[in-house]
């Protein structure tokens, strides 16, 4: 068979794969698991850039847990606060590094509960997707999580240890719309 | 027009300007201009421009066809790869957006440049004589180079060796290799075979509506290699259609040789990363000794609750990090599994109890020493409130 037959065969062949992926993944999303934005792109590059616990005042609060975070996962450990009705606020920052302008869509809270820790309630201040956060290319955003400890708790200490992710996608008519944040 | 070197570079010098002036804040702080109006309508221009001056050139019909028919193949492949990698791994929403109205957009804020690149690269290497093509193919890969290198990306931002060490793997050698390949095409095809492999895959990142949540690994794997080889077999297919290259000199040029060498490493390295139902974890504390010691390799088969018991050796899943630890009991409560585990060399057990659903796997052996590169790596990172997590399970 002619070198140039076999190779059109070869992509004939890799056609069909293609469309049985295709159609495979039309049958079966339901049981696929899909997570988050994906990773897979090297034109996006949208990730958390700082956290920080602060206090009433907006100053930095190291007395009542730790904050750690990656490039997608802020990290709350040992969130412990004084009394009920107490409450610290996480501010995470966010960053576009990328070339293209991204809109926030959700935010995800995984909590593993310590000691009486389903007194503690961790809520966005300001629910993504809801005002259409916007961030531009190199721009930056921030954004508070409320932590609070149940002013109807009738324990005497309560623990949480959460973390907060984000979903984005692309935003294609920024051209009218001035973007949330720069 | 006639040939003219000194034009040439000088248009690639103007290239490049334009690509540092682009990539930095001046315009980027204008990202909205640049992106829909300003970039699409400079390659545009450009490609007329050449266009008009430099005429048509006449293409090498016989490598044109095999070359093509090569390169829709590597496209295809790199597709499903990247596709099958999604179902060892998982998938995420793709971040594009993929409707019509976001596809068209892409096509032109993208899609414009990224065809008029590869026209222009055609044009300019084809503006010189034989005896010169090679040099300037080179050079103009080397601006393509560094105008894909988003240096915006590192403003403002601290740039750690580990971060370094990633974007070049994820993002430079890729971009080497692809040049590579898209200039050595433009000397002895044309400029589709190029235009061909960026758009289709390209295409697909625009259209999928699910994206594998690649490793920066898995990424610089697949985007390097597919079109390495691409490059072997258009070289390999030039050879061969070469009437005075030698026998031997075209057997030593055939991709075949060196394929399953490529995919053994592919393998070894999609191991590595866990992709497969067995795979390797670095111990980095002194927790499990003395039979786990920090710098061995835990090989961990992923497993269910069902087939792991007290005494058993687990990983199981925390915040950040991963544990490896000792079943000490084995409970159930409201239909749900949950352990008690103990590192052989902490004095108590672990602060929390191991849920079912935190379960990776079970570790089978060990492998002296392997792990250290894995942890010089991950120490970079790691804060040292994470270790005293990994030590104790909290």
């Amino acid at each position: 068979m002619k070198k140039s037959k076999k190779r059109n065969y070869a992509i004939i062949v890799l056609i069909v794969l293609l469309l049985a992926m295709a159609i495979g993944y039309a049958v079966f999303s339901s049981t696929l698991t899909i997570s988050g934005t994906a990773t897979g792109s090297t034109t996006w590059d949208v990730r958390f850039t700082n956290a920080v616990l602060l206090d009433a005042s907006g100053n930095a609060d190291t007395a009542h847990g730790t904050v750690s975070y990656t490039a997608d996962t802020v990290t709350a450990t040992g969130i412990t606060l004084s009394y009920p009705g107490d409450a610290v606020n996480l501010r995470v920052t966010i960053t576009n590094a990328g070339n293209l302008p991204a809109e926030l869509t959700g935010y995800t809270i995984s909590e593993t509960n310590g000691t009486n820790g389903a007194d503690i309630t961790v809520t966005p201040a300001v629910a993504a997707g809801t005002t259409g956060e916007v961030i531009a290319a190199n721009g930056t955003c921030t954004q508070d999580f409320v932590v609070k400890w149940n002013a109807n708790s009738t324990h005497d200490s309560a623990v949480k240890n959460f973390t907060v992710t984000f979903t984005y996608q692309q935003k294609t008519n920024e051209v009218n719309i001035a973007p949330a944040h720069t | 027009m006639q040939k003219s070197k000194n034009a040439t570079i000088a248009i690639i010098f103007l290239i490049l300007g334009y690509g540092l002036f682009a990539t930095f804040k001046l315009i980027v702080k204008y990202n909205i201009a640049y992106l829909y109006i300003i970039n699409p309508i400079v390659w545009s221009t450009l490609v007329i421009v050449l266009r008009v001056l430099l005429g048509k050139n006449t293409e090498n019909k016989r490598l044109r066809k095999p070359i093509i028919q090569y390169t829709i193949t590597a496209s295809l492949v790199y597709i499903i790869t990247y596709m099958i990698s999604g179902l060892f791994i998982s998938f995420g929403k793709n971040p594009f957006a993929t409707n019509l109205k976001g596809f068209i957009i892409n096509v032109w804020i993208l899609g414009v440049a990224i065809v008029a690149k590869e026209y222009i690269r055609y044009k300019l290497i084809n503006n010189v004589y034989d005896k010169d093509k090679t040099k300037i193919a080179v050079f103009i890969s080397i601006v393509y180079v560094i105008i894909d290198i988003e240096f915006n990306r590192f403003i403002g931002f601290k740039l750690t060796p580990l971060a370094l060490t990633k974007y070049s793997f994820q993002s430079v050698l890729p971009s080497i290799i692809k040049n590579l390949l898209f200039s050595y095409s433009a000397i002895y095809c044309s400029y589709l075979p190029a235009v061909i492999y960026e758009i289709t895959t390209h295409f697909y990142f625009w259209l999928s509506p699910i994206l594998p949540n690649s490793p920066w690994v898995m990424t610089a794997i697949i985007d390097t290699i597919i079109p390495f080889i691409l490059f072997l077999y258009i070289r390999y297919i030039k050879n061969k259609l070469d009437k005075f290259r030698t026998k031997e000199n075209i057997i030593n040029s055939d991709p075949r040789q060196i394929i399953p060498l490529v995919i053994v490493i592919i393998l070894a390295i999609w191991f590595a990363i866990g992709v497969f139902p067995i795979k390797p974890v670095a111990i980095a504390s002194a927790s499990m000794e003395k039979e786990l010691y920090i710098g061995d390799v835990a090989i961990v088969k992923k497993c269910s609750v069902n087939d792991v018991q007290v005494g058993d050796i687990i990983e199981y899943q925390m915040d950040n990090f991963t544990v490896i630890h000792r079943i000490m009991q084995k409970s159930q409560r409201k239909g749900r599994i949950y352990f008690i585990t103990k590192g052989d060399n902490n004095k108590s057990p672990d602060a929390n109890e191991v849920i079912e659903d935190q379960l990776i796997g079970k570790v089978l052996f060990r492998i002296r020493y392997l792990g250290y590169p894995a942890i010089w790596i991950h120490l970079i990172e790691v804060h040292e409130a994470e270790i005293e997590g990994i030590e104790t399970g909290k």
